[in-house]
């Protein structure tokens, strides 16, 4: 089982050079995480964490097109704690960290194509992340 | 299909009661004596209702109380079950005695319809309703199917009274003797009166009120092409018309997840409205049981999702369903409060008529499931035979592959499958409960007429909907 620490130390991890093999790794991290909160009991369906692995899952699409290379391996993630808030707020976190990277990507960015990439990822971060906040109490 | 008429209902339920009447009585031990009190409760709380209606229909700020009115309300309140079975006895649903009660409700239900919540006149008819013979042809109703009732009552207790029984039924039998006496008496008032004689048929060819119309509760217009679109395309991807590819596969899970959450939301607030507004027991847990079928039915596409969470594969499948995906799951959204959340399912929705035309909204969504399920499952099985799911390597036990990926383990593989099944079964199992297109129909119609009927006469409210169920 992953811990809360792995989701915020994966976040830290992005500080500050991170490119976006390390940021692909860290959407993988966050969609995985917010994914297998789905297969949890919960009160109530988790519909904002329904949303937002679509938003995470895209991408995580666009970031795999703009690097070939194996990048980071993802952690070992197969379950994840049963506090969904927890989670959600470390998810939310390391999708924060995650955005700003790719942000700093577009800023070092040497063609349009891989900055356009970068500009769709970040907006599927920051869907994911409003969807995770409806989740939220 | 006819509506039925104020009259129709009240004819079956005489009719229903007389066939209950006519069956022998079987009194030889105390636990069929219990029975039978039982089955007379329902009964009793219905004519009881329609006493209560027949006091104020209107639900009328300055409203005139009539005695006799009062008096065989009165007679009619008291439980004939001892306090503590009151609510844990079972009500027999199948039996004559409880359909006669459900006929009745229905027929109040009718009348209510023609009210506003706060006894607003909807239609012409409601003036009959509130006009004093009108009222009075309500009581008579309500005092004929009473008398009746407590004729069999006392005949019946009149009987155990001479057989050995526990003290426990004596003591229930001669509530009987002394309630049945009570509820006589004053029926016979009624039926008495020097004005009954001129029977009037006011109500008998009334109707139920005609649907009101409501603005729609959202724009859907984008979403079901969407969804028709996504149905295609896993359907081309089950037949191999088209790549399927992980990312899809758990795309169609989430579609699932997010279409049976959304209904299993909308479902438990119209069980929380009806409970609040003190709807027949049976019909709130007629909301409540689809309420946790479909969050059963959640559960299972949750888990389907938890198990793809960790394939990948090379990609180069189709990407628009995304925005497919994302569109039913934003309009969905904007269905209900997004801070649903934050407020228990009673304040989700204003109201029942509200709730329930979400459920109509979204229940146009659910069939598809099963098919989709079975479908991704089917390209599931494609991409298994090729090679095409992986793993990343450092998830697996004995993790001393070189490479960062690999293929899926065939033990991870029939986890997903079998994740693939129950989402299917499931949901197919809440569905055919959800749907029996023969009685749904009835319900909804009923329920949105009733919903918008006046708090006082919403105990009646589901009395059609599980008289059709139980049909």
């Amino acid at each position: 089982m992953i811990d809360i620490s792995d989701l915020t130390g994966a976040a830290a991890a992005l500080e500050p050079t991170a490119g976006p093999a390390i940021a692909r790794a860290a959407v993988d991290v966050a969609c995985t995480a917010t994914g297998l909160l789905l297969g949890q009991s919960h009160d109530v369906p988790l519909l904002g964490c329904s949303a937002a692995v679509v938003s995470l899952d895209a991408a995580y699409a666009e970031l795999r097109l703009l690097d070939d290379t194996d990048g980071e391996r993802p952690p070992l993630i197969r379950e994840v704690p049963d506090d969904a808030v927890a989670v959600i707020t470390a998810v939310l976190g390391l999708i924060s960290a995650t955005a700003d990277a790719v942000r700093r990507v577009i800023g070092d960015a040497q063609d349009g194509e891989t900055a356009l990439g970068c500009a769709r990822a970040v907006v599927q971060l920051e869907m994911a992340a409003r969807f995770l906040r409806d989740d939220l109490p | 299909m006819t509506e039925p008429t104020y009259g129709e209902l009240i004819d079956r339920a005489g009719m229903t009661m007389a066939h209950a009447m006519s069956k022998a009585i079987d009194t030889n031990g105390d636990v069929q004596v219990m029975a039978l009190a039982h089955r007379l409760e329902p009964l009793r709380r219905a004519i009881c209702r329609h006493a209560e209606l027949a006091l104020d229909p209107g639900h009328s700020p300055n409203n005139c109380r009539d005695v006799s009115t009062d008096a065989l309300a009165a007679a009619l309140r008291p439980s004939w079950l001892p306090g503590r079975e009151e609510n844990g006895g079972s009500n027999e649903p199948d039996s004559a005695w409880a359909q006669a009660g459900r006929y009745l409700g229905a027929a109040g239900d009718l009348l209510a319809t023609h009210f506003g919540p706060h006894g607003r006149h909807l239609t012409d008819d409601a003036a009959r309703l509130v006009d004093a013979e009108g009222r009075r042809e309500l009581l008579r109703d309500a005092a004929r199917f009473a008398d009746t009732m407590a004729e069999y009552a006392i005949h019946v207790a009149g009987r155990v009274a001479d057989e050995p029984h526990g003290e426990g039924v004596h003591s229930v039998v001669a509530a009987w003797f002394e309630h049945g006496g009570d509820i006589r008496s004053t029926a016979y008032a009624v039926l008495n009166d020097t004005d009954a004689a001129r029977e009037p048929d006011l109500l008998g060819a009334l109707g139920p009120a005609p649907l009101l119309r409501r603005e729609p509760v959202a724009d859907l217009e984008d979403a079901f092409p969407a969804y028709n679109r996504l149905r295609r395309l896993s359907h081309a991807q089950a037949v191999g018309d088209i790549r399927a590819d992980a990312n899809a596969l758990r795309g169609f899970a989430v579609l699932g997840y997010t279409i049976t959450g959304y209904a299993n939301v909308v479902h438990a607030a119209a069980a929380a409205q009806a409970t609040a507004l003190g709807l027949d027991k049976g019909g709130c847990e007629h909301h409540r049981g689809d309420a946790d079928r479909l969050k059963q039915a959640n559960a299972t596409w949750g888990q389907l999702h938890a198990a793809l969470a960790c394939v990948r594969d090379a990609g180069g499948g189709p990407v628009g369903w995304r925005d497919d995906v994302l569109g039913i799951q934003d309009q969905l959204g904007r269905l209900i409060r997004q801070d649903h959340r934050l407020r228990p399912p009673a304040e989700l929705m204003p109201d029942l008529v509200t709730a329930r035309s979400l459920i109509n909204v979204i229940d146009r969504f659910t069939p598809g499931l099963p098919g989709i399920a079975t479908g991704q499952r089917d390209c599931a099985r494609r991409l298994y035979r090729r090679g095409q799911l992986h793993v990343p390597t450092c998830q697996l036990e004995s993790a001393d592959i070189p490479r960062p990926y690999t293929t899926i383990p065939g033990p991870r593989f029939d986890e997903m499958l079998a994740a693939y099944s129950a989402a299917s079964d499931v949901t197919r199992d809440a569905l055919e409960e959800l749907a029996r297109p023969d009685v749904r129909r009835d319900v909804r119609s009923t329920d949105a007429r009733l919903a918008i009927a006046q708090p006082r006469t919403r105990p009646h409210a589901l009395a059609a909907e599980t008289s059709a169920v139980a049909r």
